[in-house]
């Protein structure tokens, strides 16, 4: 301990999980381009990210079950890079579960400590109060064939747990559960997350599962990290168009910076100092207010146009409204309220408003 | 076809099949049997109820029925042994090659019987390859006699011959081990042995048990090994059915070895079905 | 690295050399001019072949295991195509158990099927030994070879295409012959070609049952029990190639492993 560090402060304390400069090449083809992360204790981090984005290569290299091309993987202060998954203070919920067939589900869940050759009162101990964190107290002799997915899902979640990891790695963990148990298992991860205080980590490629569940996002997409943060801050305030389109519905508004003020090619001009030329914005489609009477015009705060509905979608809990401005541009508009959404007919012409400080800057559109 | 109840149509499917299965196996296996109650008379077979070919076997073949059962052990534990490794490797240690192995496997498996055995006389013997090889070499000056005629050879010989046999139900098995179930264990601290015990081979239990069956029976009932490769001390049981069928004329005594052997076969594979699957599910 | 990422490779390689060497060994040895496969290597001829091409007992032989292996792959892979298909439909419980049943001739010695052969068709029906008594013996071990095959091509079989057929107007007939078996061709060649390579090859049956005369495998027997006569080398080669040619052509055509 360096104790003239100063004391408080969550900067002060080393993060749990440091990943720098780390690659993976697979001979010409490249599976991670350099990557840095930092995941801090007690944290619960999404990686998210499509298919082939890398993600899963991450996770296996945080694990062990990979070695990086170049670059070092620290957990705790140590590095590991160089050591298998059995010798890492780590534990993994696999995809599809890894389940041993052959065994009862105590006998799955008291594996690792039976290997690590604990004492049987204390295997025993464990393995019940494993069973009755993830509530599958009454199941502890059944085989796992007798379990249905989302029982399958606990044990494999007990039997990582039970090795009390530094870091819990969850690989897609409901993706094999149908959408009535994944809701109901994203609250038990919750409630699991908040009993033991561990640091979780799980990878993911659907972007709802990631919100519901993560304090820590982290937006993956062809190797490399595209941006990282709180996941309200990713969400409102996207790096790029990729993490802007990828986290939720988005309008792509193409621009030009000229000095202190940018003109929206749909007919907006606000005032946005920086780089000159061309650029892009984007807008969440919930970020825009719909209005029958007021009349066009720049607010102090913002934009209004007029424009046209052209289709009203009523989607259960809330309506989609297609918006088309004079020149061909369309918006897209999310409202909360459905019943708002039945004021607006196809044809009717509409004022749209928005504050510009929903818009945000991604950089020229590729 | 059309309008055909299942039942029918099924029962037609069946029929040839299960015809010809009646007709030359079940009929004459059954009537095998009862030609091992009969007793043989100045070179006449005579209809009747005796234990006599029984007590034969036993008794005037009881030490060769020993070492038959010794061979086709050794020869099945060699089989499931290297079978395993030979499929381990395949499955999980080759990466892209392992279909490869696999294809040498059934190469072998089809390649001939009797083309094997002659090629094991070749290698084997004292002017066979292995022996022109270490005299060109100059590791011995005289050839090695003992390669060939013996117990040994003739367990080597039946080892290559059913290794196949043993290597594709065990491959069958371990397919179907998932790859992530070895992932966890490594994940939960297990070493490659610890691994390999408790993991891997208790989800493959059924496909040994099959390939120690096929070996153990296979060995059990071969006699052309023995006959070309066995000489004093690897002769089998299988060469002693043959001569009392064919030169003796004592078919009940020849029936009666091989129900004793098929019988006998069938406990060993019992009880190894029950040390090692065990009673539970 | 670790040992094991040399260790294996090794193992392997000298496993597969311990599989394939005595096949590879008679098939080098056959264009060798010794008399006997012995070190070092003679001189490259044909002459085996040569001989072999001019002995008549050769020609025998082949035409006899030729009337045998056609009679027997047609057979048991209409007998075993049938079963499978009865196995299809059945295959929840009753299949497993019927088709272990059809493969216990497989299971059991060559030996006690080729005697209790002899014993049925001799005692007791009083007919004669030879090609039909072969045919017979070897339809019992090739049918449940053929019925695996199909039955494992048909369990990853889409029986939806089969309603879709039915749904856009073809007739139970007529989905068979233009839906089922184009599918199904493949595995059933297949199935043929493994039967007639099996049949060519088997050699306790039909020692016991062929009575007069020879085929391939029970000359290749007459020889090695006599002399050591190098053109067993040839003989063993032309018999390798076939089974191990067809084999490999069934294997391609039914994707089937294990």
């Amino acid at each position: 301990m360096n104790i003239d560090v100063p004391a408080g402060g969550e900067a002060a304390k080393p993060p749990l999980l440091r990943v720098s400069g780390v690659t993976k090449r697979y001979g010409a083809a490249v599976a991670l381009h350099p990557i840095d992360l930092e995941v801090r204790q007690g944290s619960f981090t999404a990686i998210l990210g499509p298919s082939g984005c890398g993600k899963s290569t991450l996770l296996r290299l945080i694990a062990g079950f990979a070695e990086p091309s170049t670059g070092k993987v620290e957990i705790g202060g140590r590095d590991v890079t160089r050591l298998g998954p059995e010798n890492r203070p780590t534990n993994m919920v696999f995809q599809g579960y890894g389940l041993f067939p052959h065994m009862s589900v105590a006998e799955n869940v008291g594996f690792g400590l039976s290997i690590a050759r604990r004492p049987r009162p204390e295997i025993d101990q464990r393995v019940a109060e494993a069973l009755r964190l993830v509530r599958l107290e009454d199941f502890a002799s059944r085989r796992i064939s007798a379990l249905s997915g989302g029982q399958q899902q606990r044990v494999a979640l007990a039997r990582a747990l039970i090795m009390r990891p530094l870091i819990l790695l969850l690989d897609e963990p409901l993706a094999a559960l149908d959408l009535k148990l994944r809701q109901a298992m994203q609250t038990e991860l919750r409630r699991i997350h908040r009993e033991t205080g561990g640091t979780f980590i799980f990878v993911t490629h659907d972007q709802s599962e990631a919100f519901s569940l993560a304090d820590n996002l982290i937006v993956m997409n062809e190797g490399r990290i595209e941006q990282a943060g709180v996941p309200q801050d990713v969400y409102m305030r996207p790096n790029t168009l990729f993490v802007s389109q990828f986290v939720g519905d988005t309008n792509i508004l193409p621009g030009i910076r000229r000095g202190d003020h940018v003109e929206l090619a749909l007919g907006a001009r606000f005032s946005s100092p920086g780089r000159q030329g061309q650029t892009t914005f984007v807008l969440r489609p919930e970020a825009l207010r719909l209005d029958a009477a007021t009349p066009a015009g720049s607010a102090p705060e913002g934009t209004a146009l007029r424009c046209t509905v052209e289709e009203m979608l009523l989607l259960g809990g809330e309506a989609r409204v297609t918006l088309s401005i004079g020149n061909g541009e369309t918006l897209v508009a999310r409202l909360s309220d459905p019943r708002d959404g039945e004021a607006f007919r196809p044809g009717m012409t509409v004022t749209v408003r928005w504050a510009d400080k929903a818009l945000s800057e991604v950089g020229v559109a590729a | 076809m059309t309008g055909w109840p299942r039942a029918l149509r099924r029962g037609l499917a069946l029929f040839p099949a299960f015809g010809i299965l009646t007709g030359l196996f079940f009929v004459p296996i059954a009537l095998l049997f009862a030609v091992s109650f009969w007793s043989v008379k100045s070179y006449r077979l005579v209809p009747g109820f005796s234990p006599d070919a029984y007590a034969r076997t036993f008794s005037f073949y009881g030490p060769l029925f020993i070492s038959t059962m010794l061979i086709a052990a050794a020869v099945a534990l060699l089989c499931v042994t290297v079978g395993f490794v030979f499929a381990y490797g395949a499955r999980f240690r080759s990466g892209r090659y392992g279909d490869l192995f696999i294809l040498a496997t059934m190469i072998t498996l089809f390649g001939g019987y009797l083309v094997k055995i002659y090629s094991w006389k070749a290698i084997l013997s004292a002017n066979g390859i292995l022996n022109s090889a270490l005299i060109w070499l100059g590791l011995v000056d005289a050839p090695v006699t003992w390669f060939i005629f013996n117990r040994g050879a003739v367990i080597v010989a039946l080892a290559h011959f059913l290794l196949p046999f043993a290597i594709l139900p065990i491959y069958s098995a371990l397919r179907n081990v998932p790859d992530i179930t070895l992932e966890a264990a490594r994940d939960l601290g297990a070493s490659p042995w610890a691994t390999l015990v408790r993991v891997v081979l208790p989800q493959c239990k059924a496909g040994l048990v099959a390939a120690f069956a096929i070996c153990f029976l296979s060995a059990a009932g071969d006699y052309v090994t023995p006959m070309f490769l066995g000489g004093g001390s690897g002769i089998m049981l299988g060469q002693f059915i043959v001569s009392e069928f064919s030169t003796r004329f004592n078919w009940p005594v020849g029936a009666a070895m091989s129900f004793s052997l098929m019988g006998v076969s069938a406990l060993v594979i019992a009880a190894v079905w029950l040390a090692i699957v065990g009673r539970r599910g | 690295m670790r040992i094991g990422s040399f260790a294996w490779p090794l193992v392997m390689g000298l496993l597969s050399a311990f599989l394939l060497g005595p096949l590879v060994l008679v098939a080098v040895f056959s264009f060798s001019s010794n008399a006997l496969i012995s070190f070092p290597m003679g001189e490259l001829t044909l002459k085996w072949y040569r001989d072999l091409l001019a002995n008549a007992d050769f020609h025998a032989a082949l035409t006899n295991s030729l009337a045998i292996a056609l009679p027997v792959a047609l057979i048991s892979t209409v007998t075993g195509t049938l079963a499978a298909y009865a196995f299809a439909e059945w295959r929840t419980r009753l299949g497993l158990p019927l088709l272990a049943l059809l493969g216990l001739p497989v299971l059991l010695p060559p030996l006690v099927i080729a005697i209790s052969l002899v014993v049925l068709y001799v005692r007791w029906l009083g007919l004669p030994l030879g090609r039909p008594a072969v045919i017979g013996g070897h339809v019992l071990v090739t049918q449940p070879l053929v019925a695996a095959v199909i039955a494992s091509r048909m369990a990853s079989f889409d029986f939806t295409v089969l309603e879709a057929a039915r749904d856009l107007g073809a007739s139970r007939w007529q989905t068979f012959w233009k839906v089922t078996l184009p599918q199904m061709r493949a595995a059933i060649v297949g199935a043929a070609l493994i039967a007639f390579a099996l049949s060519l090859d088997e050699f306790i049956i039909a020692v016991f049952t062929i009575g007069g005369g020879n085929t391939i495998s029970t000359f290749v027997w007459g020889k090695i029990k006599t002399t050591l006569d190098p053109s067993i080398n040839a003989i063993a080669t032309i018999l390798l190639l076939m089974t191990i040619g067809l084999t490999l052509i069934a294997l391609r055509l039914t994707r089937y492993r294990g």
